[in-house]
């Protein structure tokens, strides 16, 4: 009888305690996927971008992990949607993709103008991606993007997309995940944004042919790296007093001298699920600022001596966000604090905090204004929305669409006051009027 | 016998197990992110249709025997006939649903026959341990699933949005409190509790145990879809298949913690296999009771596979689905109905 009860679990312990259906060995795991649009206008070309964990410390190699290029492969193929582009990809690699380590999917700029909404349903509805995988909008391409990427710092491609993507302390970025997107793209109420990634821009970029939609490739991540001389930013100087004499970068005009060619800077506006236009990135950061989602940043602002001071800006407090339907009004009221960081020597701020605390409030509100009425006048896009924070004057759902809101509200006056102060002035206090 | 924990602890699994399912989504394709309104107000008659019933039940017998006292063998048999089927209908929905559910979730590329093969047997084990097995790993696992959805809420906090259940009546009045009232299907399993009246110390106790049992399940139930109401915005709410897998989904709190599924899996898997293998149990002392029968153990096998062949019935998991809403809410007046109508009849007769 003991034996009885003991067989069953025997027969368990050695049928069920091994790997069904595929291996760790047999499986490629991609990091990114790239969208770009084919020359067959219905296709797409498809970038996966997988890691090869032989290369990634601790690997295969027992030496430490190999330089960066040799880390990713990115193979693209041509295909309708992004699983059948899978099932081509398994052909190629001798591997089966596995795509719950995507950290990543890029939209060309092509495919996020004709609209994403099909690519987004696919994303939702699969179970191996993971919801919180970061977004991004690659002007020059989709490949063209991911091909470039060569993390100096990271071992780790995975870990370089999320420490570039989750916004950490990069405030010329928005941040934007699946999820939230699949949510904005299919509700009345707001519009989303998406990061903006770019490659910088080089003298033989100017003489290349645009990239075709050719068919199915494997690009080596070996290939050698050649000279080629970097083209000076033609982002313009900013003038107005937030983030006063910073260019206006977009993703591909920061860096001057990098061996990592690809960078991400600015944010793509999108009225549901199709791209409408570009903000810079110091527009992304007032966008940080107004949503809440902004974390310590440095902002420069204009002196009295017309030199920028530069403070670390913190919230003190969440955006407060009203509402009045009858007035057809919005009131946003921001919360900042900052501490001084960089002055110029021919300046005394502290002599006069209160005049600077002010301006700087002023400057930060006409800044504001001016995105909010690009958002709405240009692109017709409520991104911070407005139209979302006016649900809680209605009972009901019903009520709220027909009251239409969603489109009168580019028509309300926004009003934004800001409650800027400057907490701290470092190790120094320069002035005798402070005594 | 069972303790009054026991009893409690089944009560409470009975109810809220639906909404790890599909459940909740029903509920809020009819009034939108009011969902948890509209469950609290069901909550509230659930409560109601209770007291009244518990308070005119007399004597410790079940349903089965106050038939029989009542109306002879052919009322018996027909009461017994009604509570089996009623049973089989609320439960064959999880025997398909889960599946399916673990199908997409977590066993992509096994067979859906081979799941629900090793989900069946698990249920028989269970149910052929018996009711007081049954009832104590019952009381056992619950403070464990407690802890792990009160961390679960926690967890959620950063994603918490009151813009999400605004405007606050969702898809008005009307819809949470007319055709929202089906939606009170939810407290059916009570049934189960006047069938296991014979198993309790005494009518106290039973009363004390359903008591507990809807306050707990209830509220677990609308604090359920209340998070979920605040973490999904209305009308995509409405899209998931499987709601609070989805919430679980969701956490990523930085590269520090970012994959919730397992724990929820976990504790998911054995509250259904739980609540499968109590169904089970009790539609086979239902059987035995109605017929007399000597035992209930042969039973087992043959309802649990007819409740599995019966839940294979509908073709894809869209019909499943479908099929289940048509059932509970056709189900769901008799569940209330049958001890009620009995209560009042038992009182008369003492």
């Amino acid at each position: 009888m003991k034996f009885i009860k003991i067989y069953p679990v025997i027969f368990l312990i050695l049928l069920l305690s091994g790997c069904f259906g595929k291996e760790p060995n047999d499986i490629s795991y991609a990091i990114a996927i790239g969208f770009d649009k084919a020359a067959d206008e219905e296709n797409y070309n498809i970038t996966l971008q997988f890691a090869k964990p032989t290369q990634i410390s601790g690997g295969d190699s027992e030496k430490g992990g190999s330089a960066s290029p040799q880390i990713v492969e990115d193979v693209t193929v041509e295909a309708p949607t992004l699983y059948s582009a899978v099932n081509l990809a398994d052909s190629i690699v001798s591997k089966h993709f596995f795509l719950s380590h995507v950290n990543l999917i890029v939209f060309s700029k092509e495919v996020a103008e004709e609209g994403i909404g099909d690519i987004m349903e696919t994303l939702s509805r699969s179970y191996d991606i993971r919801p919180n995988v970061y977004m991004a909008v690659a002007l020059e391409g989709a490949h063209k993007y991911l091909s470039e990427i060569k993390p100096v710092l990271e071992v780790n491609p995975s870990k370089y997309y999320q420490l570039t993507y989750e916004a950490n302390g990069a405030g010329g970025l928005p941040k934007s995940i699946i999820e939230e997107f699949y949510f904005m793209e299919n509700l009345p109420d707001v519009d989303s944004v998406i990061p903006i990634a770019g490659v910088m821009k080089t003298s033989d970029d100017e003489t290349e042919e645009p990239e075709s939609g050719d068919s199915e490739r494997q690009d080596g991540g070996e290939e050698q790296e050649t000279e080629k001389n970097l083209l000076q930013p033609r982002a313009p100087v900013n003038n107005e007093g937030f983030e006063f004499k910073i260019k206006e970068y977009i993703a591909g005009e920061v860096a001057l001298n990098e061996t990592n060619k690809s960078e991400s800077m600015g944010m793509a506006v999108f009225k549901k699920d199709k791209m409408v236009g570009v903000f810079s990135g110091i527009e992304s950061e007032l966008y940080n600022i107004m949503s809440g989602e902004h974390r310590d940043l440095f902002i420069s602002f204009e002196g009295m001596s017309n030199q920028p001071v530069t403070v670390l800006l913190r919230d003190a407090k969440s955006p407060r966000i009203n509402v009045d339907i009858k007035n057809k009004r919005v009131d946003m009221r921001l919360y900042l604090e900052s501490d001084l960081y960089s002055i110029p020597t021919e300046d005394r701020v502290e002599e006069y905090v209160d005049k600077f605390e002010m301006k700087a409030a002023e400057d930060i509100e006409k800044a504001c204004k001016k995105l909010i009425k690009t958002a709405f006048s240009e692109y017709d896009a409520d991104i911070l929305g407005f139209t979302r924070k006016a649900k809680r004057k209605f009972l009901t759902y019903h009520d709220f669409i027909d009251s239409n809101i969603a489109e009168d509200i580019k028509n309300y006056d926004v009003d934004i006051s800001v409650d800027f102060s400057v907490r701290r002035t470092g190790l120094i206090i320069s002035g005798e009027g402070n005594m | 016998m069972l303790r009054k924990k026991e009893l409690t602890s089944i009560i409470i699994n009975a109810i809220h197990t639906k909404m790890l399912l599909t459940y909740p989504r029903s509920v809020i394709l009819n009034s939108g992110n009011a969902a948890w309104i509209q469950l609290l107000y069901n909550f509230a008659v659930a409560l109601v249709i209770f007291f009244v019933t518990i308070t005119a039940y007399r004597g410790k017998r079940g349903l089965i025997e106050l038939a029989d006292i009542l109306g002879g063998k052919a009322l018996r048999i027909v009461t017994g006939v009604l509570i089996a089927v009623i049973l089989t209908l609320n439960f064959v929905s999880i025997i398909r649903i889960f599946p399916e559910t673990v199908k997409i979730v977590l066993l992509q590329d096994a067979r859906l026959e081979l799941i629900t093969a090793i989900f069946v047997i698990a249920i028989i084990i269970g149910a052929y341990a018996g009711i007081e097995s049954i009832a104590r790993v019952h009381y056992l696992f619950l403070p464990i699933a407690g802890v792990m959805l009160f961390v679960f809420l926690i967890m959620l906090l950063p994603y918490y949005d009151m813009d999400n259940i605004m405007p606050i009546f969702g898809n008005g009045a009307k819809s949470i409190f007319l055709s929202g009232f089906n939606s009170i299907s939810l407290f059916s399993d009570m049934l189960l509790l006047y069938v296991l009246v014979p198993y309790a110390q005494n009518l106290d106790e039973v009363k004390q145990s359903g008591t507990k049992g809807i306050l707990i399940g209830g509220g677990v139930s609308v604090i359920i879809i209340l998070a979920y109401c605040l973490t999904h915005p209305y009308p995509v709410s409405g899209e998931f298949m499987v709601p609070v897998y989805q919430m679980a989904r969701m956490i990523h709190l930085s590269s520090f913690f970012s994959r919730f599924e397992p724990f929820f899996q976990f504790v998911w898997t054995i509250l259904i296999l739980l609540y499968s293998s109590l169904y089970v149990y009790v539609i086979s002392c239902v059987w035995q009771t109605t017929f007399r029968l000597k035992y209930e153990k042969p039973l087992i096998i043959p309802i649990a596979l007819i409740c599995c062949e019966i839940a294979m019935l509908p073709e894809s998991v869209i019909n499943g689905i479908e099929i289940q809403h048509k059932i509970s809410i056709s189900a769901y007046p008799l569940s209330f109905a049958v001890p009620l109508v009995y209560a009042l009849l038992s009182g008369r007769r003492n």
